[in-house]
């Protein structure tokens, strides 16, 4: 136990700042980190006060950490949104957890579910048919530049990208988004073993589906989604 | 600080674009009914310069977390119902068993989903008063656990299908069929995945069984099949066509039924089959039925059932 990193108490904001300093070091180890932000996180007595500490500063990176997920995984969502999700997340878990997984695990779950949180939220709101205000139209505008679209039909079209199939959707997001070639496309190797089409026809089937996109008619998961998180690291 | 998507978007030029890929967005684009780039490049959205401001970030994220509480106690309310339910009927639990898995796997007892109520309740705190609707749906299951009220309180913190499938199952458990159909028949098909569609036609098919409509039953049941070729669909059109009568489907479920039979103990067939047909008052009804089809079938049917053994000579 490091009781020499204690953390600060809600109204020690000079303590809280060193806090935050250290906390965002690189580790010694995983495991002491673990065991750092396990302490941390269980002396806020409620999950509003969780949420308070982890917004101040973004101790744990987790934007960073969210914008990362989003990319390996070639989702197309506002990564300030997720971001919040994942933050509320966190604070949720933080009260069941006992440092097991470790905190990059344990924080890519909560990041996981966040992204689940926002692409089930858009799904419910293009079942109701709900309009997208001025409030929402960030979450939604990189799907208007990159698609050149009009804004009403952003939120179908973010949905129906993130739920091609992973080799399309990888395409695509390599392409579109990262300025790669066709011929450079390198998609992971769990993905090319099941995936044997070619780059060019991967994309093309992308985008007919996203021009196939009908507001309200939602597509269904991708067949073929699993978790890439092995395929990457591999 | 600099807007994330502003860093993701400073790739996308259009002069960055592969030349083959931009020739194939070419032609989408000069479709005239095409839904994409169909926008002038010179409408901005309008990226916020900078990050959200704390306080608005905070509100958002807390707002987000009463969802999560919502949706997590609603998910283990009506997880305890439907545990509450299958534990209340063994035998009929059987045909549903796939139901209790459809989250991880990993069915929870009612103990252990008390105790996760105990903890959402443990960090709730203060949140408590800003979450009233949360705050009373976790005293519930201690003062008054009925399945009725269980339910009532998860469909109102997360109003799904799933909570009105498990309805419908409470209502086939307290013989009331006709009130399960009801429930069934509330739900938009449109609205339910792959395997709630299953479950759908599954629970459609036991609930039309009980209220005395073998065919209806036996459409719904073959649906189930449909979607999903678990024994235990066969086994429950199976029993739909020997009720309705219809031998030649009869015999084509018993054999679906024999040639999966290794994933499905004969124990579990026999209670399923014989809880099933005596709770609809038609095990004898049933059993004629079965002495109607062809030796061989008979007996392949049979035998899975435990009704003699399996190693009697044809």
């Amino acid at each position: 136990m490091h009781t020499d990193f204690a953390p600060p108490g809600p109204n020690d904001p000079a303590a809280k700042v060193q806090f935050l300093a250290r906390a965002k070091a690189p580790a010694a180890s995983l495991q002491a980190e673990t065991s750092r932000v396990r302490t941390w996180l269980r002396r806020a007595s409620n999950t509003e006060e969780a949420i308070s500490w982890l917004l101040q500063g973004d101790p744990l990176n987790l934007l960073s950490r969210t914008a990362d997920n989003l990319r390996k995984h070639a989702r197309i969502l506002d990564p300030v949104r997720v971001n919040r999700y994942s933050v509320a997340r966190v604070a949720f878990r933080s009260f069941g957890w006992r440092g097991k997984p470790e905190l990059d695990s344990w924080l890519a779950r909560c990041i996981d579910e966040a992204i689940r949180d926002a692409l089930s939220e858009d799904e419910e709101r293009e079942r109701n048919q709900e309009l997208i205000d001025d409030r929402q139209l960030p979450q939604y505008a990189i799907m208007i530049e990159l698609l050149g679209c009009q804004p009403e039909l952003a939120r179908i079209l973010m949905l129906t990208f993130n739920r091609l199939p992973i080799a399309e959707r990888m395409t695509a997001h390599a392409v579109l988004l990262l300025g790669h070639k066709l011929d450079e496309v390198d998609l992971p190797q769990s993905v090319c073993a099941q995936e044997r089409r070619p780059s060019r026809e991967l994309f093309a089937a992308a985008m007919s589906a996203l021009e196939a996109a009908i507001p309200g008619r939602i597509p269904p998961p991708a067949p073929d989604e699993y978790d890439l998180s092995s395929a990457n690291d591999a | 600080m600099t807007f994330p998507l502003l860093t993701m978007l400073e790739h996308f030029t259009l002069g960055r674009i592969d030349p083959e890929a931009a020739q194939l967005l070419r032609e989408i684009a000069s479709k005239p009914d095409s839904i994409l780039f169909c926008r002038g490049s010179h409408q901005p959205v309008g990226f916020p310069d900078e990050l959200t401001p704390m306080p608005s970030r905070r509100h958002a994220a807390e707002q987000h977390l009463y969802r999560i509480y919502r949706e997590e106690v609603g998910s283990v309310l009506h997880e305890l119902a439907l545990r509450i339910v299958l534990d209340g009927c063994a035998q009929f639990a059987e045909v549903n068993c796939i139901y209790s898995n459809t989250n991880d796997g990993q069915p929870r007892s009612s103990a252990e989903l008390t105790e996760s109520l105990g903890t959402f309740e443990s960090s709730l705190h203060a949140d408590k008063e800003q979450s009233q609707d949360v705050a009373a749906a976790l005293q519930i299951p201690q003062s008054d656990p009925s399945v009725h009220s269980v339910l009532t309180l998860a469909q109102r913190l997360v109003p799904s299908p799933a909570t009105r499938f498990t309805a419908a199952l409470d209502a086939i458990h307290r013989a009331q069929p006709a009130l399960a159909v009801r429930h069934l028949s509330s739900l938009r098909m449109d609205e339910l995945s792959a395997t709630h569609k299953f479950v759908f036609h599954a629970n459609a098919a036991t609930a039309l069984m009980l209220t005395g409509k073998p065919q209806e039953a036996l459409a719904s049941a073959e649906q189930a099949y449909g979607y999903s070729s678990e024994p235990a669909q066969a086994f429950a059109a199976f029993l739909a066509s020997l009720i309705g009568g219809a031998t030649a489907k009869a015999s084509r479920f018993a054999e679906l039924i024999a040639r999966d039979h290794a994933s499905w103990s004969p124990d579990r067939v026999s209670k399923s089959f014989l809880g099933l047909a005596s709770r609809a008052g038609v095990a004898a009804l049933a059993l004629r039925q079965l002495e109607a089809l062809p030796k061989s079938v008979q007996i392949q049917a049979s035998s899975l059932m435990c009704l003699w053994p399996t190693d009697t000579p044809s």
